[in-house]
């Protein structure tokens, strides 16, 4: 899996993460993920349209991390993920704790909030 | 139905290969992605859990797993010899409310029970047994949805489904985006492809020349893998598409001893061949209608090339070889009265049918302008003025003509952008200076003028269009008016149609054998000595 981040305007920064979100999938990213939570960045979307498969252990990060935020006084919402994957994050609750939005117009909105 | 195996060790790098495998016989069967999806996911689930609860005692362990699909549902059992472990005691952890309080984990149960139907522990003969299980939806339904377009499709009608799950099992899902190329002119081709949704567009040319679409239920490629010849068109995904690619030996090895399949396609092709017989039809019903607009076109000239054979005092004769179906060129001549002979040389700009009507159009006009006895200038003024009127297209007429008295040899003669005709005057051969003209049916109210000059006896003109000076040779080189003045001079002093023969002649050898890219029309006038 890979993760690549790209600065948008308004001290914004994206995530994309894109391939199978697994067990060794984690792992792959597991050290630039966490790094972002530890750096200054105070509004973070991660771009969930490339991931087509999420499995506990990719839910976990994503919890973990934005947890990380949270307690950095940051924020951080989860972008258009594929139909399947919201089904995931919605079992899994992800949803009363981090907003899952459609586009990035919502993202910014949901980070201003 | 399939009944498949797979032994991994016990660790977390066995993962991605129990996950290909899930999705391998998912596939293999044509289970819905969503299910499909589920399915790897719980199994995920279930042999991490495995992995880190169940063999933590730090002996290797093996973890076997078995599939099972039939119509109706998809069975995983797994099984290992690791510490009795029953994930489903594991209690569900309550979602979470805020991020501060959360504590992450244990999600991994709650998603494998939320993505299957039926879940089973049970431990038997020192090992763990865990069977996850996931309904289909019944092939009824998948009928209503049209789940399969090519068991939908009229070619493979009455082929029983386990033909299609063949068929799906022999090939691969391809996803193609709007505008990829599948297929090029020129290259192998050795897979059948059957359309499963969107559609795709056969091109004479990458980006436009659609010949034709296909569509769910169809298929692409036959042609290429029956004869083994090079693909013969383009092949370009008009949206997104799907489609399942058949490897071209699994065709000949398995699926034509299918029952029916061999049928089905040969009901494709022949549909196929139908098709183009028809369009075959059509465009030679095209082709009669031209070649009758050539006969009617042909029939508006003065007949033969000799013309005004009875008559003593002139001698004339005329060609028109057109390049396309139907030309723009046209010549005319004919009696005013017993001593004046009105002729014209034209060349509409452009080709084919439409330049063919404008050339009607104009001969007509030139016609009945010349029988109302107008002077040249006027006639062309007149004709002018009623080609442009309208003339949306921009199409216009480059006319030369003149009024010979056949017995004082006075001349008569206006310039419609034609260019001007050669004159043989005392035995040499010169072009003949026009007065100020240009092309008619192309600028409204322009004043077009007359000249005038004497032909005498053994002297005569040559009217010609661009035909015949822009002949070109196979190296790109022009006929010109040099090689049309010497063809003349070689002819020596012979009657009209020799002039007219040795003009063409000397043409088709310099094209040698090229085809004319423009019509070739010559008249020649002459006055006998």
């Amino acid at each position: 899996m890979k993760l690549e981040t790209e600065k948008l305007d308004g001290d914004v920064l994206k995530v994309s993460l894109s391939g199978r979100m697994d067990n060794a999938g984690v792992d792959a990213i597991a050290i630039p993920f966490a790094a972002l939570a530890a750096t200054d960045n105070r509004r973070v979307i991660i771009d969930l349209s490339d991931v087509d498969f999420l499995a506990s252990i990719g839910v976990r990060a994503i919890l973990q991390n934005a947890r990380a935020h949270r307690m950095r006084r940051g924020a951080m919402v989860l972008l258009a993920p594929r139909p399947l994957i919201e089904e995931v994050l919605q079992a899994a609750g992800v949803p009363n704790v981090v907003p899952i939005v459609p586009d990035l117009d919502a993202a910014r909105a949901a980070l201003a909030a | 139905m399939i009944d498949r195996t797979l032994k991994v060790e016990a660790s977390l790098a066995s993962l991605r290969t129990v996950g290909r495998w899930v999705a391998d016989a998912a596939r293999d069967e044509g289970v819905p992605y969503e299910i499909a999806f589920g399915l790897d996911l719980a199994v995920h689930e279930a042999v991490e859990n495995v992995v880190s609860h169940g063999c933590g005692d730090g002996a290797a362990h093996r973890i076997q797993l078995t599939i099972r699909i039939d119509d109706q549902r998809v069975e995983i059992v797994i099984e290992d010899d690791g510490l009795a472990f029953d994930p489903l005691s594991v209690p569900s952890p309550a979602a979470p409310q805020s991020l501060e309080e959360l504590i992450p984990g244990g999600q991994g149960v709650h998603l494998m029970r939320h993505f299957t139907d039926e879940i089973q522990y049970r431990h038997e003969n020192g090992r763990n047994v865990l069977t996850l299980a996931r309904g289909l939806p019944s092939a009824k339904q998948e009928c209503a949805n049209a789940v399969d377009p090519l068991a939908a499709s009229p070619y493979f009608e009455g082929v029983s489904p386990e033909v299609f799950r063949r068929l799906r099992r022999a090939g691969r899902v391809v996803r193609m985006e709007p505008g990829e190329v599948v297929l090029r002119p020129g290259e192998r081709n050795h897979a059948l492809h059957f359309v499963l949704a969107g559609s795709l567009e056969v091109r004479v040319e990458e980006r436009s020349g659609v010949v034709s679409r296909i569509g769910p239920g169809e298929c692409f490629g036959e042609m290429s893998v029956v004869d083994g010849r090079p693909v013969s068109a383009w092949v370009v995904a008009d949206g997104p598409c799907e489609t399942l690619c058949v490897p071209e030996e699994k065709l000949w090895s398995e699926l034509l001893s299918q029952p029916g399949f061999a049928r089905g396609l040969l009901r494709l092709l022949s549909g196929r061949l139908r098709q183009i017989l028809e369009r075959q039809a059509a465009f030679e019903l095209v082709r009669k209608e031209l070649r009758l607009a050539r006969e009617i076109q042909s029939s508006m000239l003065p007949l033969g090339d000799a013309l005004f054979g009875d008559r003593s005092d002139v001698d004339c004769a005329a060609a028109m070889d057109p390049a396309a179906e139907v030309g723009g060129d046209f010549y005319d001549a004919f009696f005013l009265d017993e001593r004046r002979l009105f002729f014209a040389v034209g060349d509409v700009s452009g080709k084919g049918i439409g330049a063919a009507l404008f050339m009607a159009r104009a001969l007509t006009l030139v016609r009945s302008e010349a029988l109302r006895r107008r002077p040249l200038h006027e006639l062309l003024g007149r004709v002018n003025e009623a080609l442009a009127a309208g003339n949306d297209q921009a199409t216009f007429v480059a006319l030369t003509c003149g009024i010979l008295d056949v017995r004082s040899g006075s001349c008569r003669y206006a310039n419609g952008g034609g260019g001007g005709p050669l004159v043989r005057c005392g035995g040499r051969w010169s072009r003949l200076p026009m007065p100020r003209g240009i092309v008619v049916g192309a600028i409204q109210g322009f004043c077009f003028q007359t000249s005038r000059m004497t032909l005498g006896p053994g002297d005569a003109i040559v009217l010609f269009s661009d035909g015949v000076t822009e002949a070109s040779n196979p190296t790109g080189e022009l006929f010109g008016l040099a090689r049309l003045t010497s063809a003349l001079e070689n002819a020596g002093d012979v009657a009209a149609l020799k002039r007219v023969a040795a003009i063409r002649a000397a043409v088709r050898a310099f094209t040698d054998g090229g085809r004319p890219a423009d019509d070739l029309t010559l008249l020649v006038i002459g006055r006998p000595s």
